[in-house]
């Protein structure tokens, strides 16, 4: 018994820890596709922009981790301004185009890291390092910063979004692009604002994602799809869809690591897994489409 | 009519003359016999070694060939080496065939099994030997025992994965069992056909052969990042040691974890990635005190050509990375050795005669011994296994740097063989070898001994952390002789 | 001349090609051509839906892979002949397109990519789960030969016509199917569902119609691709990359047009080969030690870069991009 609550414990925390992640992961996504309607498949690119500039700075110019930190986040917010107005703002009118070309961007991105950096993986030095134990479970302390600093980032964010006058033109603008121009908003100047806003957030998220794991040309991948599930299942657009969303998926990886595993085998010897942590992700893809078939929009979208 | 016998003396002695003459001339004038090379030379480090070794290897063939202290022919691979983009089949295949259509007699390479797949087909069709000398997929050499005529061109300088586990079991029972007191193990295996088959025969052979229990299992999933969880589990097993098998998975986030959560088991296994010299840069230092396999190590005369290798390559191209050989590097530079012994018995390249004479290979190299298996083994074709031949080594991440963390990359960090124990040496000032093993065996048991206080003050955490981190201390300055 | 005339003939000049520059290409090209020819099928399939319907499928490599592990695996284990599994495969591949397509295609836009998206990842969790039977993500041989000769050249060049025989007869098909009243249908569900709908046309049926085709055509080249690697191999069958890649090369020739795709498959293929030649113009094996070439580096950026250049300028695709040009000639009176 006491075992199932040690256990219990311990896939509530790591829940809670990663899901927080997550969220902030996937939060610049939905944003600029609940604003701007554009599925931003350069996303996980920005994360690694924020986190190979991080690394550079430490690595190369000697700063402190604070002030790299500081750099990722202004690069990437550039970057993100950059990006639209170079390329989206031109052709947003086909979703199709749009989708490649921010592919295309995020291979570019890979490629250009590839050549000026090191295929090698690397790691980016916490900023707090070691491990503390919370009860009964250990946990690397450099987590717990990377928890407390994407709540903050997402509490700033809906603050933002909700309370500030410029929050609430990204708001009106995201529900009826023709009312807000008709009552005089400047659409250009709220897209800019809101590809900034994701790049920002892009960038923080970038330097505890590879602080929370690795830094290598391929890191942008992952964040993509879990931003991708996160944002569908969650239902796109909305950011407490995002969050449940995230917390769903952290707790089915984690879930999955506990589960104890089966081993089925014929008699030819040959042997296959059920459940355990090789399961780890394919369970939440099943569940994503479960929740797809059931409720199309997501668990909090507007239907279209 | 009958020939007058002057006649008949004079024309023998004139083609008698003529044949030496052209003999001669021709001997001279053998145009060197053309080596291809396919590999992930572009984007990877190990595929980078590969050429660097066949270069290293080609310039020392081709100067002795000059010096008359090997026979002709020279060897070539002008314009003949080739990327494979790592994963790509169908590139490794198309590569294969035009370095065949380009006169290339032998191909030489090959890392992911994936692309070493892409071209077997290819060389069973054009009949042209293969040396594959960076991948351990089995495959390869069941497929030349389930069809020898058809397959037989193929020839590995690696040791495959069932091998590599086999010696695993060997390293468990005579390192962590008898030298480090090691009861209970926990194995960490990425889901690929590598980590799977290496945890297969470790929990089927550990308990039995090595009289050391598994007291966990761990399955992840290739790209998993984390492994806080994973730690904490094994952490709960109560496990002594902790045995990864790494393939693909580069391990980098994997060493950063153990090290910040000071995981009470110290780490030996099968890091692939972790036998780069860069790797210390990679991890920022904390894979101090990590062991992992591998085929060979710079600094440590395995045999008498090893640390001459070593030093030319650090010469040669210490300022670019791989800037240490990988062990790519060694294999293909023994790869070319073979294959020009197996050219010179062959007089010529024929394909059929080439592959009779590869096989009476018996080489010492710079990894160890090179003999292939037979075509009657399980493993034909696969280089022979044992202590007089090739085995793995089992080599520590160690520095003599106070702080890991604050070392130089380039120069505090040290690789040294804990396992087997012919190989614990340390090369004099002349880069003879002399033995440490009592060295290490003495730190051995003064972990033992601090382990055994560990225990006895009730196991507080990172306390057997601590004494690994010693016993790396102290096996780093076994190695500079102190 | 009609849109579907010009189609045509692009298509003949192509296979004609291709076909007549066979016996004249070194081997490596021959390789290269066989694959490229291989994935413009792939390309022409997954345009014959998403490009005429609009609906975006991410991951269609999903069909080669059932199709290619079917009959792979089937003539591996039961040691059936290939002229029996590759049906077989097919018949699976269009199965799975059926199962799938109806509940899917309830989803709109970026919720049915996503979908699909999830399939071929799904896929591989199974393949690397069931590994000891699939060759996990690696792969088994001991498949049999799509061509059973055992000289070099004899089999380089059965492969390259076989395939060239499927790509022909294959785009023969789709152009027809693309410009007869299924097509203009598709294209009118492109345009606007709500309104075809309206028009009493059952959408639904037609989607799921493409849907088969598809999965048919696309699940048709993953069989041959497995007979001519005479093995299971997962990076061939379950790249997301090359889901990708498909994806791109219908773009880059012009969405919906099927030909635009041929040659986008052709293009991406072929230019992935040229950078490579280009790149690799000297390694130089001398005393100054590898020094990569420039290109080689850049090689790969270089066509990410060209492929955004283009994405630019010719939004809608190279085939409209043409047929736009001489169109504008013939206006200002040619």
């Amino acid at each position: 018994m006491e075992q199932i609550l040690v256990i219990a414990e311990r896939i509530v925390i790591y829940t809670v820890l990663i899901s927080a992640l997550y969220a902030l992961v996937a939060l610049g996504f939905t944003m600029i596709f609940g604003v701007a309607r554009v599925l931003n498949l350069a996303h996980g690119a920005f994360l690694m922009v924020g986190a190979y500039t991080a690394w550079f700075a430490q690595q190369y110019l000697h700063w402190d981790l604070y002030s790299a930190f500081a750099l990722a986040v202004v690069v990437c917010t550039l970057l993100g301004v950059v990006l639209y107005h170079g390329l989206v703002r031109h052709v947003q009118r086909s979703p199709i185009v749009t989708l490649i070309a921010t592919l295309a961007c995020a291979l570019i991105i890979e490629e250009l890291i590839k050549i000026f950096f090191t295929t090698n993986t690397q790691l980016l030095a916490p900023f707090i390092s070691g491990s503390i134990e919370i009860d009964k479970t250990t946990v690397i302390t450099n987590r717990i910063v990377a928890f407390g600093a994407s709540w903050a980032a997402i509490i700033l964010f809906w603050l933002f979004v909700h309370r500030t006058r410029w929050g609430k033109v990204i708001l009106a603008t995201a529900q009826d692009q023709e009312g807000a121009a008709l009552v005089g908003i400047d659409v250009r100047r709220v897209y800019t604002l809101t590809w900034a806003i994701s790049g920002a957030l892009a960038g923080i998220a970038g330097v505890f994602f590879a602080s929370w794991v690795k830094i290598d040309p391929f890191m942008w991948r992952d964040p993509l799809i879990i931003s991708f599930a996160i944002v569908v299942v969650g239902g796109l657009g909305s950011l407490k869809g995002s969050i449940v969303a995230a917390y769903l998926i952290g707790f089915l990886e984690v879930l999955m690591t506990y589960s104890p595993s089966m081993r089925i085998c014929t008699e030819g010897f040959r042997c296959f897994e059920f459940l355990g942590s090789s399961w780890v992700g394919v369970s939440s893809l099943l569940v994503l489409i479960a929740i797809l078939f059931i409720k199309p929009e997501g668990l909090f979208g507007r239907a279209e | 009519m009958r020939i007058s016998r002057r006649s008949f003396l004079r024309v023998l002695g004139v083609g008698a003359g003529a044949l030496t003459l052209s003999h001669v001339l021709g001997w001279g004038q053998q145009p060197p016999v053309k080596i291809g090379l396919i590999g992930p030379i572009v984007l990877l480090d190990v595929g980078k070694a590969m050429v660097r070794g066949a270069q290293l290897a080609l310039e020392e063939i081709n100067k002795l060939v000059d010096e008359k202290k090997l026979p002709p022919p020279k060897l070539t691979m002008d314009g003949l080496i080739r990327d494979d983009q790592v994963i790509r089949g169908d590139v490794a295949k198309a590569a294969f065939e035009e370095l065949v259509e380009q006169g290339a007699q032998v191909i030489i390479g090959g890392f992911l099994d994936e692309a070493v797949m892409g071209m077997i087909p290819s060389m069973a069709r054009l009949r042209k030997p293969f040396l594959n000398t960076g991948s351990s997929g089995k495959q390869f050499s069941e497929l030349v025992k389930s069809d020898y005529e058809k397959y037989k061109y193929y020839f590995r300088l690696m040791l495959n994965s069932e091998v590599l586990a086999q010696d695993a079991v060997g390293m468990v029972k005579g390192l962590m069992k008898e030298e480090l007191g090691v009861q209970k193990v926990a194995l960490v295996m990425e889901d690929s056909n590598f980590g799977r088959d290496f945890l297969k025969i470790l929990q089927a052979k550990l308990p039995s052969e090595a009289g050391v229990e598994v007291a966990k299992a761990i399955n992840f999933p290739i790209n998993n990042p984390d492994f806080n969880a994973i730690l904490q589990q094994i952490g709960d097993s109560d496990a002594d040691a902790i045995i990864p098998g790494f393939a693909f998975n580069t391990g980098v986030p994997f060493v950063g974890q153990t090290y910040e959560l000071r995981v009470d088991a110290p780490v030996i296994g099968i890091i692939t990635e972790g036998q780069a010299f860069e790797y210390w840069k990679s991890t920022g230092g904390r894979v101090m005190g990590h062991a992992y396999a591998d085929a060979a190590t710079g600094e440590t005369p395995l045999t008498p050509k090893t640390l001459p290798f070593f030093q030319a390559y650090v010469e040669r191209y210490g300022d670019s990375p791989p800037s240490r050989p990988l062990y790519t590097a060694f294999t293909t530079y023994d790869g070319m050795f073979v294959l020009k012994e197996a050219i010179d018995r062959a007089k010529g390249t024929d394909p059929d005669r080439l592959v009779e004479e590869l096989e009476k290979t018996d080489y010492v190299g710079t990894v160890g011994r090179v003999q292939f298996r037979g075509k009657d083994d399980v493993y034909p074709h696969d280089p022979k296994y044992g202590p007089e031949y090739v085995v793995a080594k089992w080599v520590l991440w160690t520095t003599l740097a106070k702080d890991p963390l604050k070392a130089d990359p380039q120069k505090d960090p040290l690789r040294v063989v804990i396992w087997p124990k012919q190989y614990r040496l340390r090369p004099d000032e002349e880069g003879r070898p002399i033995s440490i093993d009592a060295c290490i065996s003495k730190a051995a048991a003064e972990y033992r001994a601090a382990v055994e206080e560990w225990k006895k003050k009730g196991k507080p955490r990172g306390g057997r952390f601590d004494a690994w981190q010693a016993f790396t201390r102290s096996v780093a300055k076994c190695f500079v002789g102190q | 001349m009609s849109l579907r005339a010009i189609k045509f003939g692009i298509l003949g000049i192509t296979v004609i090609v291709v076909a007549a520059l066979g016996p004249f290409l070194p081997a490596k090209w021959m390789t290269t051509l066989t694959y490229a020819q291989l994935f413009a099928i792939y390309a022409m399939g997954w345009d014959i839906l998403s490009g005429m319907t609009g609906q975006i499928s991410f991951g269609h490599i999903f069909f080669v892979a059932v199709a290619g592990y079917t009959t792979g695996l089937l003539n591996l284990y039961m040691k059936w002949p290939i002229w029996a599994t590759i049906p077989l495969g097919v018949v699976m591949a269009v199965v799975a397109g059926l199962l799938f397509s109806v509940p899917a295609l309830r989803l709109r836009g970026p919720y049915f990519s996503l979908i699909t998206l999830i399939l071929p990842l799904a896929a591989a969790r199974l393949v690397i789960i069931l590994a000891d039977w699939t060759g996990g993500e690696l792969g088994k041989f001991g498949v049999a030969a799509l061509c059973p000769f055992s000289d070099f050249k004899a089999n380089q060049y059965c492969n390259y016509y076989s395939l060239w025989g499927l790509m022909t007869g294959i785009g023969l098909f789709l152009v027809w199917l693309s410009s007869s009243r299924v097509g203009k249908i598709l294209e009118a569900i492109r345009e606007n569902e709500e309104a075809t709908e309206a028009a009493g046309i059952n959408t639904a049926k037609y989607k799921i119609f493409a849907f088969a085709v598809s999965a048919c055509v696309v699940g048709l080249g993953g069989t041959f691709s497995v007979h001519i690697n005479e093995s299971v191999f997962f990076n061939s069958l379950l790249s997301l990359t090359t889901s990708i890649e498909m994806i791109v090369a219908s773009v880059i020739g012009g969405m919906g047009t099927i030909v635009g795709a041929l040659w986008g498959g052709f293009l991406v293929r072929g230019g992935e080969q040229v950078i490579r030649e280009v790149a690799q113009l000297k390694v130089p094996v001398g005393s100054e030690g590898l020094a990569l070439s420039f290109l080689e580096r850049w090689a790969t950026f270089i066509f990410f870069a060209l492929l955004l250049v283009l994405l630019f300028f010719a939004r809608q695709g190279l085939l409209p991009l043409l047929l736009g040009l001489v169109k504008k000639r013939e206006i200002r009176g040619g």
